[in-house]
């Protein structure tokens, strides 16, 4: 009774071809018999599986990358906020990139920034210590023991540079200005000024003009 | 009790050390006295044993200063006694030249004691024995928080008039444990750095902060003692019109005669343009007188405490503007504004850097002297705040007259008697005022 059930249920989702107008055939013909159709219906059934089952993957890896974006906006905003809390702790001397601070609470509960580590105060600051923290050049302030981590990015990042300047220093051996036909002027793209840079260079030489203001000479 | 601990030294930036260095090599050129006590003691090592702490504002000025002392034999210690007067690049030679200093600018106030204890004892465990000091607070913390070790201090010498009321006060009540010797009243300190010191620097105050042409306009200043006059007189020179207030009648009187309109505050505020106070005294500015004056008037103070002009009056009713640091410009009720310099703190200071080497190597010449008299003479002072005997203070002044080219006339033996002096000195007694 209840594969009957099951297969009237599954009967439902089978959406036979619509029947023609003209009856070409007897109805005998056109007559489905009911065990094809639950095969039939089965099929679809494990089509329809499939076809979830490769979307719920598909989703399942963007939702993993909305996962792990959400993860970085939180450390993102966390880390800004970690940086607003420090440059506006109250601070008596000029902040310098590449330093080291470290932050102390004072008992009324405002932080402030000191020159002295809690080791450089005997193990005996005078205040709660919150955190010691570097200041970068980008004005961010890295936890102390992350920053082995971040010199590391940094160091693979000066590699990145380093790489790209030995390519250069070696640049192939092609003249491309002779070697390339171009409807544009190359230059115009290469280490582009500004407007006022472009503008006087046309006036300064026509023949250097770029072609939006080509009409212009 | 010594810390093995210890750090070589603290400072803002240790990689300021060159700039520092090239600084320090100009201010020497302009520091003769200190220069030629080098050439003069270098060689028998007079401050040889002597460990000192040393207490006072780490400028390059100051740099100069200790490496005098390491040149004289002596091992130095040092730590700021001010917690913005620290010059960074001058504190970054001086650690970078391995002498342990403890001081950066913009010290907390528990970071500013830590960096004067720092000092009490040497790396090798042992403590100070001498005293070097700029108003008090590393005399204060010996006597209190390190008394047991005061029978091993030789002396003391004190730097500025601050220091000096604390060492008669502390003696006064029985307190004072050191021989101490008061360098601030040298007549080669007070008569050169407050008047020939600010007589320089008061204008390069204004000027860096305001370019204000200063030819006729009127200027008023606020007391003429020796710090008022040097300002008077260098704001003559720039072709103002200089009225003078003051409250003591001889002054009032050695004012009138050198040409200047003596008047009142009231009076004055009605004409000037440009405001110094230098009375050493508290409400010489007041509000009224704001309400009072000519559009965009400014407004500075040069003695030493900031209670001379009545800025918290401005702060809680005047818009304020700040243009760059330590220039504020306010908008009054009555629409008029007024430009306040350094915050009513000193703008020699605040708005330029202070007094030049030159007058600061007078000072430091008497700090030299006062180390090794207290080092060298044991038991040759009593405890108690003497002033540096009449020769040293006419010896701080001979060391700077070949660096001006001074010509100096010898006194001849029977010239010398005919004044009742000795031909080498000194010349004059103490009760001579100079």
């Amino acid at each position: 009774m209840a594969d009957d059930a099951r297969a009237a249920e599954l009967m439902k989702q089978v959406a036979l071809v619509p029947r023609s107008e003209k009856a070409l055939v007897t109805s005998h013909a056109t007559k489905a018999d009911p065990g094809y159709l639950v095969e039939l219906a089965k099929e679809v059934a494990l089509a329809n599986s499939t076809i979830k089952a490769g979307a719920c993957g598909k989703l399942e890896i963007i939702a993993q990358q909305i996962r792990f974006l959400q993860e970085q906006a939180r450390q993102v905003l966390l880390d800004s906020s970690t940086d607003e809390l420090i440059n506006k702790a109250s601070c008596n001397f000029v902040k310098k990139p590449g330093k080291v601070y470290h932050l102390y609470k004072r008992e009324d509960g405002k932080p402030y920034l000191g020159m002295l580590s809690p080791e450089e105060w005997g193990g005996n600051p005078p205040h709660d210590f919150v955190g010691s923290y570097k200041l970068e050049y980008d004005m961010t302030f890295t936890p102390l023991e992350k920053v082995t981590k971040r010199q590391q990015e940094i160091s693979r990042v000066e590699d990145l540079f380093a790489e790209r300047h030995v390519v250069a220093d070696h640049p192939p051996n092609i003249d491309i200005q002779r070697h390339t036909n171009y409807n544009i002027d190359p230059t115009r793209y290469i280490n582009r000024p500004s407007i006022e840079g472009v503008k006087s260079r046309a006036a300064a030489d026509p023949t250097k003009a770029g072609p939006s203001n080509g009409h212009v000479s | 009790m010594a810390d093995n601990k210890k750090l070589p030294f603290k400072v803002a930036d240790i990689e300021l050390a060159e700039w520092g260095r090239k600084t320090i090599e100009m201010a020497e050129i302009e520091m003769p006295g200190l220069m030629e006590l080098r050439k003069q003691y270098g060689p028998s090592q007079p401050l040889k044993g002597a460990r000192i702490a040393g207490c006072l504002h780490m400028t390059i000025q100051t740099a100069v200063l200790i490496e005098t002392l390491t040149a004289l034999g002596a091992e130095v210690q040092w730590s700021s006694c001010n917690i913005f007067s620290t010059q960074d690049h001058a504190a970054a030679a001086i650690a970078k030249a391995g002498i342990p200093v403890y001081a950066w600018k913009g010290e907390s106030d528990d970071e500013y004691v830590w960096c004067i204890e720092q000092t009490i004892f040497f790396p090798d465990g042992e403590p100070l024995n001498m005293i070097l000091d700029d108003g008090g607070d590393l005399t204060a913390l010996v006597h209190n928080k390190y008394a047991h070790l005061i029978p091993g201090i030789k002396g003391l010498s004190e730097e500025t008039t601050t220091g000096i009321h604390t060492l008669h006060k502390m003696h006064k009540n029985g307190e004072l444990k050191i021989p101490s010797i008061n360098v601030n009243d040298s007549v080669t300190k007070s008569k050169f750095d407050n008047l020939y010191g600010c007589r320089e620097s008061l204008v390069d105050g204004i000027k860096r902060a305001t370019d204000v042409m200063l030819a006729g306009k009127v200027a008023v200043v606020a007391g003429y003692g020796d710090v008022g006059k040097g300002c008077a007189q260098a704001l003559r020179a720039f072709g103002a019109r200089v009225l003078i207030t003051e409250i003591d009648p001889i002054i009032a009187l050695q004012a009138a005669m050198e040409g200047y309109e003596v008047t009142t505050m009231d009076e004055a505020v009605k004409e000037a343009r440009i405001f110094v106070t230098a009375t050493g005294n508290m409400k010489i500015i007041r509000p009224y007188h704001f309400d009072q004056m000519l559009d965009d008037a400014i407004v500075c103070n040069i003695g030493h405490f900031d209670c001379e002009i009545d800025v918290a009056y401005l702060n809680a009713n005047a818009k304020r503007e700040t243009v760059k640091p330590q220039v504020d410009r306010y908008t009054l009720n009555n629409g008029r504004h007024v430009i306040i310099l350094a915050e009513g703190r000193l703008v020699n200071l605040g708005c330029a850097h202070g007094h030049p080497s030159f007058v600061m190597s007078n000072s430091f010449t008497n700090q030299v002297l006062a180390q090794i008299e207290l080092w060298c003479n044991p038991g040759k002072y009593s405890i108690d705040v003497h002033f540096l005997p009449k020769d040293l203070d006419e010896k701080v002044a001979a060391l700077h007259l070949d660096h001006l080219g001074v010509k100096l006339t010898k006194l001849e033996e029977d010239q010398a008697e005919y004044i009742g002096v000795k031909p080498e000195g000194p010349y004059k007694p103490s009760y001579y005022r100079y």
